[in-house]
């Protein structure tokens, strides 16, 4: 068969015309022929155009809500796809608030812990032994009050109007024992811009032992014996 | 706007907008339909297959072979004479079918994207010779062979096809450019 008859075959088949036997022929020549195959696409097109030549009617609204409850239908019958993803959400959702949870299950723990910490440390206070620093020459205004936890053999030590550090500079606490000639290093500390600071003081020797406090400004980092001039004294 | 919005809401399983091209597309081809099956339910039920067909086969649509709206009227057409041709074998063909239809009278316009090749089909029609214009129609809108169309008009059947392919070749050099519009 030519192009051309081909081609004719197709403008009959668009229109549903050709025999089974035509429509078979056409359909192996379009297979290898792309210029047939677009003649063909624009016979189809032209025919199924050929529906506008009718005037368009509006179909009854109950055609519509069929359709779209027969597709619900179907979509639910994907429902796989569909409710695997509600179900990711879900358990996304779960997720995130498990874990805002369990952050927040942390966060009380932590708040119990500080709570039973500050407890102890009130508990320390109430039972403890309490020594006044007073300012010397240098910073007469400055003062220290050192809370002694006997049995924890610790203390809290807060410190007032001690006159700024230079920054190669600390404050040193000195523990002046009964049992001892050289002072023995407590701690060393940096005050803040209004002469403040408080630290907490370890393995302390026993109460009985300690003869007096005293704060020596030293260069930083603390010195092995005092050095500098003394800020505060007190027994 | 997609040149393909059924296509597109059909594979995104979309059924609201799916919803919506139906709207544009449904009275055309109900139109065609009630043309074909002169039948008001048939034609409801042909149309409600074509987009139930539409909403599976989807991915089928090839826009580089043609419109939506071609791919959409060849599936709800061949429906229709599928559904016909059955009809007609079992007799129930009814003969005063025809008055009915005359009284069913367009009442909607058509979206505007729709009416300018409407109005190139239907000058396209009116340009073609009274007797390629019928045998293009007996074919399109009643499902009837050449050689059916040849004995009912009492012509050569070689007579009718040359008709038949005349016709077509104008329609085509009129109407082929909508093919990938």
């Amino acid at each position: 068969m030519t192009h051309e008859e081909i081609q004719q075959l197709a403008a009959l088949n668009a229109l549903g015309a050709a025999t089974a036997d035509e429509a078979a022929e056409l359909r192996r020549h379009l297979a290898t022929c792309p210029d047939c195959r677009r003649a063909a696409d624009e016979l189809d097109e032209a025919a199924a155009l050929l529906a506008l030549s009718v005037d368009p009617v509006a179909p009854p609204a109950q055609v519509r809500q069929n359709l779209l409850r027969s597709l619900t239908r179907r979509s639910r019958g994907l429902a796989p796809q569909w409710w695997m993803a509600a179900a990711a959400v879900l358990i996304g959702l779960w997720l995130g608030t498990w874990t805002q949870l369990r952050r927040a299950r942390e966060e009380i723990a932590r708040l119990k812990s500080d709570r039973d910490k500050l407890s102890a440390t009130v508990a320390a206070f109430n039972r403890s032994r309490v020594f006044h620093l007073a300012g010397q020459e240098i910073a007469p205004h400055s003062s220290a009050s050192v809370f002694l936890d006997p049995s924890q053999r610790r203390a809290f030590v807060f410190f007032h109007g001690l006159p700024p550090n230079a920054q190669d500079k600390s404050y040193q606490l000195w523990i002046i024992r009964a049992d001892q000639v050289k002072p023995q290093s407590a701690g060393v500390f940096s005050v803040d811009a209004a002469g403040n600071a408080s630290i907490v003081v370890q393995h302390l020797p026993v109460d009985t032992l300690i003869k007096a406090l005293a704060v020596t400004l030293e260069p930083r980092g603390g010195m092995p014996a005092p050095t500098g001039q003394k800020y505060l004294v007190g027994s | 706007m997609s040149k393909h919005p059924l296509c597109d809401a059909a594979l995104g399983g979309n059924t609201f907008a799916f919803g919506v091209a139906y709207d544009e597309y449904a009275p055309v081809l109900y139109g065609l339909l009630l043309r074909v099956l002169r039948d008001a339910s048939d034609a409801q039920e042909v149309l409600q297959e074509t987009f139930l067909a539409a909403w599976s086969d989807a991915s089928k649509f090839d826009s580089a072979r043609g419109s939506e709206l071609g791919w959409l009227i060849s599936m709800a057409r061949s429906r229709g004479i599928d559904r016909l041709r059955a009809r007609q074998r079992r007799g129930q063909r009814e003969e005063e079918a025809g008055r009915e239809i005359s009284r069913v009278t367009s009442d909607v316009d058509d979206p505007v994207a729709f009416r300018e090749i409407r109005a190139a089909v239907r000058s396209a029609l009116l340009e073609l010779p009274e007797a390629q214009r019928s045998a293009l129609q007996m074919a399109y809108f009643d499902g009837l062979s050449q050689s059916e169309i040849a004995t009912r008009l009492g012509e050569p059947l070689g007579t009718i096809k040359t008709r038949t392919n005349l016709a077509m070749k104008k329609l085509r050099e009129r109407l082929g450019a909508f093919r990938t519009r």
